[in-house]
């Protein structure tokens, strides 16, 4: 008995060894879009190419998926196997119930939504529909493009996408096999959810939602939540689907064709696909959770393209054989502040803040060429971002001035949250949040710097429980609803618990960007709130952080973009 | 003695209680929940309420452990919170690749951790001997993650000796019957294939094999010296014997009893740098899986892992007892 109290006890240990295990690892990194940066070429470079690939998406958007003659492959080269390597394995390869960024980057390959967001932009361009139409934003008619098939040759069509959406917004599906489809209920909820879905014939679908919305086409573009199965293969394969036991079937590009947990997930090319036979014969994702071993697998040659680590790039960048894409930005890392309580209840005293830390100073050393100092809280790719705000000008005596102003002539002591995990907006949260406490100790601010558990974190922020913290924002779908909406938003006279912050009028321009069926007054409408929000100090947003898409040099034919992964357009290069 | 074998897997049923237990309730001590571990940035306070009722984490603890248990009694483990798979299915993909790693690096540390341990012994204050205590002084202090990526560039990406990573090449596939890669590939009848996986075990295990091997060289040196001055070994020299036969049966078989039993205990150290080694060489195994698990606060998971490595643990130290009762013909269990 003793011996069995003793295993208790030792395993007791193993497991808190295990949990206590987890905290000090190098990364966890949750999505890939929002992945860190580095590169070393010149702006001037990066706009050209940003040109170039707007040319490439014009010609998708006209001709499906044709590849301009610059870049098509010598026939001799229309094969090859790109293998990518990646921090973590797919959770689950069944589209509605996927929340993660490397399950969503397979899914995104062998099933497609109705909408695609055009490559560098977040314009929504046609995809398994070929046009839509709307008139009040909130009964929306979509036309299908014909033609298509899924992998196993079954056709699709306007049932088809009737039953996916049914099944997305039905909690009881019996082909939803108990799964919580996350994203639906968060991007629709029960305001907006789709009350109706009806075929109006083999190519045309009509769906009325609960409330008018123009984020509709973005909200579709959600490729790995939102995508079509064909509902043949889901019946019959059951609560098998989308687990390595099963075989995923879509429409996209590529072909599922093994799924190894942990290890690997092998896709072939899918020879009949409606947008052309894409050139890669294999495409395989990896999954290294190491983030040197990684790297070293990347010099070494066994992966052509993995996600590298902030730490890394500069290696990556003077490595001969690699290439490094700096993608345009999609995040932003912030400071944001509970202002209900004092001092932060007073306006002087965030703009005190604002004033008292030299902003520009964190980029460079933090960022390198991976970050831009912010002036609006949207980066530029989103709908709505207004360049006339600029970042906060560094002026500790203004600062003084306010404080006194505040009656805090003195300064104060207050904590100050740092994450304490590794994101693309904030690589090294600590040292960040340490260079900003020691701009703020020379006015007088002094702040205690602290962190805890990734979830406690969370929870707390929601609670409202922090006087002020760092946390940061990348974009789901490209929407400004997905990015003001989703920081500002409160209902009329209601501030949220988590920052308390307060604007009725910034309330009221983000509902009417949310309605708004028109895209140039929408940008209008969050021009407006980017400006209030930024004479209110509600936050004071740092940086926006862009992403790296690392490729070996025989990878040809990458362009980078916001959103895509253009798999189908890569080719292996024999030379 | 198959009375006490059976008396002591009936002691496994209140040690894994006691566990289960622990870890039901350890885990959801640790702050943070499911919930928000999933939806990160994107968490805001009705989705986390509505989540938590769907998932029934609103419940009591003790009921919930009370129907986990239930289910697990009838052999099912539950659907992991995340992706929906059965943790059965996921425990017999991984649980294979472990093994095959853990008792790999097992043998290479126990053949050259005795192997050492002996030659040290035997050669007592000879240049093998400093030499050796003194790699395996150096052994027993380095880490293992930085020793794994130190041979990944040496051995992997300078000279391409090994592979990097992975139980297999990328562009292989095996079919599977049992998921020990050795077996599996064998029964393909395929010499290449096998030949692979072996490739593809040699760095991760040898890097495992680290762990214990310093510890083993030592204890089984000074074991050795303690014996070999004993009087049975001077009797048996006396009586003319071969040298190696004193060594072996003599010396050896009784200097390992000590060994056998810090190998024993050493498994869970072992299980523990699996979790590590999995990691960088990207091995499908249990470690990263519990680990990504806890990260993620994959309940249902963590629990099975968690048992199961509990369920070895008795296991393996059951067979040490047993293997007293060869190693000293004295021990006898009623």
């Amino acid at each position: 008995m003793k011996r069995s109290l003793a295993i208790i006890g030792i395993v007791t240990i193993l497991s808190l060894l295990l949990a206590t295990c987890a905290a000090p690892t190098p990364q966890v990194v949750e999505k890939v879009v929002k992945e860190t940066v580095v590169v070393e070429k010149p702006v001037e470079k990066i706009v050209e190419k940003q040109v170039v690939q707007t040319q490439v998406v014009e010609k998708i958007v006209e001709r499906k998926v044709e590849v301009t003659p610059a870049i098509t492959p010598a026939p001799t080269e229309l094969s090859g196997t790109l293998v990518v390597g990646r921090g973590g394995d797919t959770v689950t390869l069944d589209v509605g119930p996927a929340t993660d960024g490397e399950s969503w980057r397979v899914l995104c390959e062998i099933n497609e939504p109705l909408i695609r967001l055009a490559g560098t932009s977040t314009k929504p361009i046609p995809w398994l529909a070929e046009r839509w139409e709307t008139a009040d934003s909130q009964t929306w008619t979509f036309f299908l493009r014909k033609g298509v098939t899924f992998h196993n040759g079954n056709p699709f069509n306007a049932e088809v996408v009737k039953w996916n959406m049914d099944r997305w917004r039905d909690p009881d599906n019996k082909f939803r096999f108990g799964r919580k489809f996350e994203y639906y209920a968060k991007e629709f909820g029960k305001d907006y959810a789709i009350q109706d879905v009806k075929v109006i014939d083999e190519y045309t679908v009509q769906i009325k939602l609960a409330n008018p919305s123009a984020v509709l086409p973005n909200k579709l573009s959600l490729c790995g939540v939102f995508s079509m199965l064909d509902p043949k293969e889901v019946e019959k394969q059951g609560d098998k689907y989308g687990t390595p036991a099963g075989k995923p079937i879509g429409t996209g590009p590529f072909k599922f064709v093994e799924w190894v947990k942990d290890d690997k997930i092998v896709l072939e090319r899918n020879e009949a696909w409606w947008g052309g036979p894409p050139r890669l014969a294999r495409l395989i994702f990896r999954s290294i959770p190491d983030n040197s071993a990684r790297f070293a697998e990347l010099k070494a040659g066994t992966v052509q393209q993995a996600d590298v680590a902030q730490t890394d790039l500069p290696s990556a960048a003077k490595d001969p054989n690699l290439t490094v894409n700096v993608l345009p930005p999609l995040s932003t890392g912030y400071i944001a502040f509970q202002q209900c309580t004092p001092p932060f209840d007073k306006l002087e005293v965030r703009q005190a803040i604002a004033h008292a830390v030299n902003w520009g100073a964190l980029i460079k050393p933090f960022y390198g060429d991976y970050g831009e100092l912010a002036g609006s809280f949207q980066p530029p790719t989103i709908l709505g971002h207004n360049p006339d705000v600029k970042p906060h000008e560094y002026n500790p005596t203004k600062a003084k001035e306010l404080l006194a102003k505040a009656g805090l002539p003195n300064g104060f002591e207050t904590d100050f949250w740092y994450i304490p995990v590794i994101r693309g907006y904030f690589p090294d949260s600590k040292a960040i949040g340490e260079a900003i406490a020691a701009d703020l100790a020379k006015v007088g601010i002094k702040v205690n710097l602290k962190t805890k558990d990734w979830g406690a974190y969370l929870a707390d922020r929601l609670e409202g429980k922090f006087p002020m913290w760092m946390l940061g924002w990348g974009s789901d779908n490209g929407d400004p609803d997905n990015y003001l909406g989703w920081h500002f938003y409160h209902p009329i006279g209601q501030p949220n618990k988590e920052d308390c912050y307060a604007n009725d009028k910034v309330a009221e321009l983000l509902i009417k960007g949310r309605v708004e069926a028109d895209p140039a007054k929408r940008e209008q409408y969050y021009k407006e709130a980017e400006q209030l929000i930024h004479d209110d100090v509600a936050r004071i947003p740092v940086v926006w952080a862009k992403g790296t898409a690392v490729f070996r040099n025989e990878v040809k034919g990458y362009v980078p973009v916001v959103f895509r992964s253009w798999y189908e357009n890569l080719w292996i290069s024999k030379k | 003695m198959a009375q006490y074998i059976i008396r002591r897997l009936f002691a496994l049923i209140p040690v894994l209680i006691g566990v289960s237990l622990v870890v039901f309730f350890l885990i959801r001590m640790i702050p943070g929940d499911p919930v928000i571990v999933m939806l990160g940035e994107r968490a805001n306070p009705q989705d986390i309420e509505r989540v938590r009722r769907e998932m029934g984490l609103d419940r009591p603890i003790y009921i919930q452990y009370i129907e986990w248990m239930g289910r697990v009694l009838r052999g099912d483990l539950g659907k992991s919170i995340l992706s929906y798979t059965p943790v059965m299915d996921d425990l017999k993909q991984r649980l294979p690749g472990t093994i095959e790693m853990v008792v790999a690096g097992l043998l290479i540390g126990v053949i050259c951790g005795v192997g050492i341990g002996i030659i040290s012994a035997i050669k007592q204050n000879s240049w093998i001997d400093i030499g050796s205590m003194f790699a395996a002084l150096i052994g027993v202090s380095m880490p293992i993650y930085w020793l794994a990526l130190m041979l990944i560039y040496a051995l992997a990406v300078n000279r391409k000796i090994f592979p990097p990573s992975a139980r297999l090449d990328v562009e292989l596939t095996v079919v599977r019957h049992t998921g020990f890669m050795l077996i599996d590939t064998l029964l393909m009848r395929d010499l290449r294939l096998f030949a692979n996986a072996v490739w593809h075990l040699i760095l991760p295990s040898v890097v495992l094999s680290t762990t214990i091997m310093p510890i083993l060289a030592r204890l089984t040196r000074s074991s050795m010296l303690e014996v070999m001055r004993q009087d049975y070994v001077r009797t048996a020299r006396a009586k003319g014997l071969a040298e190696q036969l004193v060594i072996i049966r003599h010396a050896l078989k009784n200097a390992l009893l000590p060994v056998v039993t810090v190998v024993g205990l050493q498994l869970g150290g072992l299980l523990g740098g699996a979790i590590l080694t999995e990691t960088i060489f990207s091995w499908p195994g249990m470690g990263l899986w519990t680990y990504r698990a806890i990260l993620a606060r994959d309940y249902p998971i963590v629990q099975a892992a968690v048992l199961v490595s509990a369920t070895i643990y008795v296991f393996v130290n059951l067979l040490v007892d047993i293997s007293y009762a060869y190693l000293d013909p004295r021990i006898r269990y009623r």
